[in-house]
């Protein structure tokens, strides 16, 4: 009896200790339904991919003789959730510079601190290794968006149905080049019970 | 040796009375000491003061969430944007997580009292901790996290709404989806939550605020519904507002809602030697007295009006429940009874005990987001071309409600008219959102 006591006292304890569990970081773990960083990289890989197909590019080259250079704009959040849109614009440069397809120029944000960084050189850095300013490349293209949902819920079933709308306008002419949507559509089913 | 059989059968039961009893009587005290800093804030207690003090209060398990509504409360009202919407967050999540039934709960409450079951929220808090994040984002000057608050807010209330006749539904987060629209240019979607609002208003019989009044004729008119503009137009006899550039959307706490007091009654029975005891949650008579504020901005005199009576919403949210809360109290005498019957007849001194024991635990669930204002007030300054000084900013002044006195130095006249003056700026040719509250002198500005 006693045994059996001791037994189920360290089943109870080792089920109220930390377990900490590394595992890959591309591995998909749905735990409450919310937007998680498998829909940020999974959204961005699709919709990058098919951005990267579409005729604009061959039509920029052909006119131009040289790739196109894109600037990621603002993402917009217009869903239920506080999602941050950092890691999926991120998320989305990766995709684009890695393709090799595009040239990728910094954001607003990273250009004030890379300018100030250029005026300190113009100061402090050898007349070798400075950069001058005003030898920037502008962007051809700038990729902005946002993201939408819709929630349904009756009592302890959800559906969460996101919805990324993503366009690429040319900086020239306020052309839209690719209007690009990706759908997610999630099945929440939160437990009646619990102990 | 007979005497001591008895003993040891016995024992098990009264050992996890005598636990119960200890757990419950935790759960009362924190409780306790929340309703106490309410009363002192009503004196007056300064709100850094109220902080620490709730941050002093050892919480048990099952009442963090109501613990972290209170903190986050006291910390929105104190400027502390980022740990109110911390302690709001996770109370939030607490909520939502304990939305399912609890098996061990209803049973503890079934047999001990109520206080065992986990806060989960009363369906106004669990509406209202939204509108208060919206609140915190705005004032953070972050537009996008106050719009995620008031859609998720929107899905609280439809679930609620699907679930339990009125309970949940608030007019002023309604009113604060429309102000959040209205700043984000979203017009359409501004103009029907303010229908909702008017909506709800209406159902409740209680009195429409001018600010939305005014906002329903004026957006509709610009979404290009001029019938419906007109139709307001005449009801609410206001015309279109005149041409202006930007509004400032003012809301102000008045007041800390009544405490939740414990109605008990025990009944002595002598057939068996027991004692039936029954204790339930009830809120005393409203003696809440609305006090305005009032706001001169250069256009004249404004005076905030209602448009959330918090008092009503309580009293109501618990009325909803009372029929459930008296069953259980029931059930849960009568298991009482049964309990120390049974022990009575083993053994006299152990049924004494256990009569005590009974008696001790039984004790009425007052948990209720204790901290929260007993009205809301909304105000609106049309900002006309020509009314900002010219150094492109202006001060507000501002007129506590009657009765309470401020410590700021920036006091005008504590006696009579107890106007402050703020050095929090407006900026020219810019929407803002101002929160006041009558616990303390801060007046928040956040400008868009």
């Amino acid at each position: 009896m006693r045994f059996l006591a001791l037994i189920l006292s360290v089943v109870l304890l080792s089920a109220c200790s930390t377990k900490v569990e590394r595992m890959d970081s591309s591995e998909t773990i749905d735990l409450s339904g919310a937007w998680n960083d498998s829909d940020s990289r999974m959204t961005a890989e699709t919709m990058v991919a098919d951005v990267l197909n579409r005729p604009w590019i061959n039509r920029h080259v052909s006119r131009t003789g040289k790739q196109p250079t894109v600037i990621v704009g603002n993402i917009k959040n217009l869903s239920h959730e506080h999602i941050n849109t950092n890691t999926f614009i991120s998320d989305i440069e990766r995709e684009l510079i890695n393709s090799g397809m595009v040239e990728f120029v910094a954001s607003a944000n990273q250009r004030g601190e890379i300018r100030e960084e250029r005026k300190d050189q113009d100061l402090n850095a050898t007349e070798a290794t400075r950069n001058a300013a005003g030898q920037e490349i502008g962007a051809d293209y700038m990729l902005s968006g946002q993201i939408n949902t819709i929630i349904d819920v009756d009592n302890s079933t959800q559906v969460r149905y996101y919805q990324v709308d993503l366009t690429l306008i040319s900086m020239a002419d306020n052309r839209k080049v690719w209007i690009g949507q990706e759908k997610i559509k999630k099945l929440v089913e939160n437990s009646k019970l619990r102990y | 040796m007979g005497k001591l059989n008895h003993i040891k059968a016995i024992k098990p039961t009264v050992i996890l009375l005598v636990l119960l009893s200890f757990v419950l009587s935790g759960c009362a005290a924190s409780n306790r000491d929340m309703s106490d800093v309410a009363d002192q804030l009503r004196h007056n207690l300064p709100i850094q003061s109220a902080i620490n003090k709730i941050e002093a209060v050892q919480v048990e398990s099952q009442s963090t969430a109501q613990h972290q509504l209170n903190l986050g409360y006291l910390q929105l009202l104190n400027g502390d944007y980022n740990n109110a919407l911390i302690n709001f967050e996770q109370a939030k999540k607490t909520m939502a997580s304990l939305q399912a039934t609890s098996i061990s709960e209803n049973l503890s409450s079934a047999t001990v009292n109520e206080t065992l079951r986990s806060y989960s929220g009363w369906p106004t808090d669990q509406v209202l901790v939204h509108g208060m994040m919206a609140l915190a984002y705005l004032l953070k000057n972050d537009l996008n996290g106050a719009r995620v608050e008031i859609l998720q807010a929107d899905v609280s209330m439809n679930r609620l709404a699907a679930s339990k006749s009125s309970q949940g539904q608030l007019a002023f987060v309604h009113y604060l989806a429309g102000v959040i629209y209205e700043l984000n240019k979203e017009y359409d979607s501004a103009l029907i939550s303010y229908r909702m609002a008017l909506n709800i208003l209406t159902r409740h019989n209680e009195i429409i605020p001018v600010p939305l009044r005014q906002s329903l004729i004026d957006l509709t008119a610009r979404n290009g519904l001029d019938n419906e503009s007109k139709s307001y137009q005449e009801k609410f006899r206001l015309s279109l507002s005149k041409p202006h550039k930007n509004k400032q959307f003012i809301f102000a706490f008045d007041g800390v809602v009544t405490q939740m007091q414990e109605a008990k009654t025990t009944l002595w029975w002598d057939i068996d030697d027991v004692y039936l005891s029954v204790a339930l949650p009830k809120f005393p008579q409203n003696r809440y007295v609305e006090s305005p504020f009032y706001i001169n901005s250069g256009n004249g005199e404004i005076v905030t009006q209602t448009i959330e009576s918090i008092e009503k919403r309580a009293r109501e949210d618990l009325q909803e429940e009372m029929p459930k809360i008296s069953a259980m109290a029931l059930a849960r005498a009568g298991a009482k009874f049964q309990t120390v019957k049974e022990l009575n007849k083993k053994d006299n001194t152990l049924g004494a005990f256990a009569n005590v024991l009974s008696i001790i635990s039984e004790v009425a669930d007052l948990r209720h987001w204790s901290l929260l204002p007993s009205s809301i007030q909304i105000a609106t300054i049309y900002d006309k071309s020509g009314a900002i000084n010219p150094s492109g900013r202006y001060h507000l002044q501002l007129g506590l409600p009657q009765g309470r006195l401020a410590n700021n130095n920036k006091i005008t006249d504590e006696d009579t008219n107890q106007v402050i003056s703020t050095g929090n700026q407006l900026l020219a040719n810019k929407n803002a959102v101002i929160l006041l509250s009558s616990l303390t002198n801060k007046i928040h500005i956040a400008n868009f």
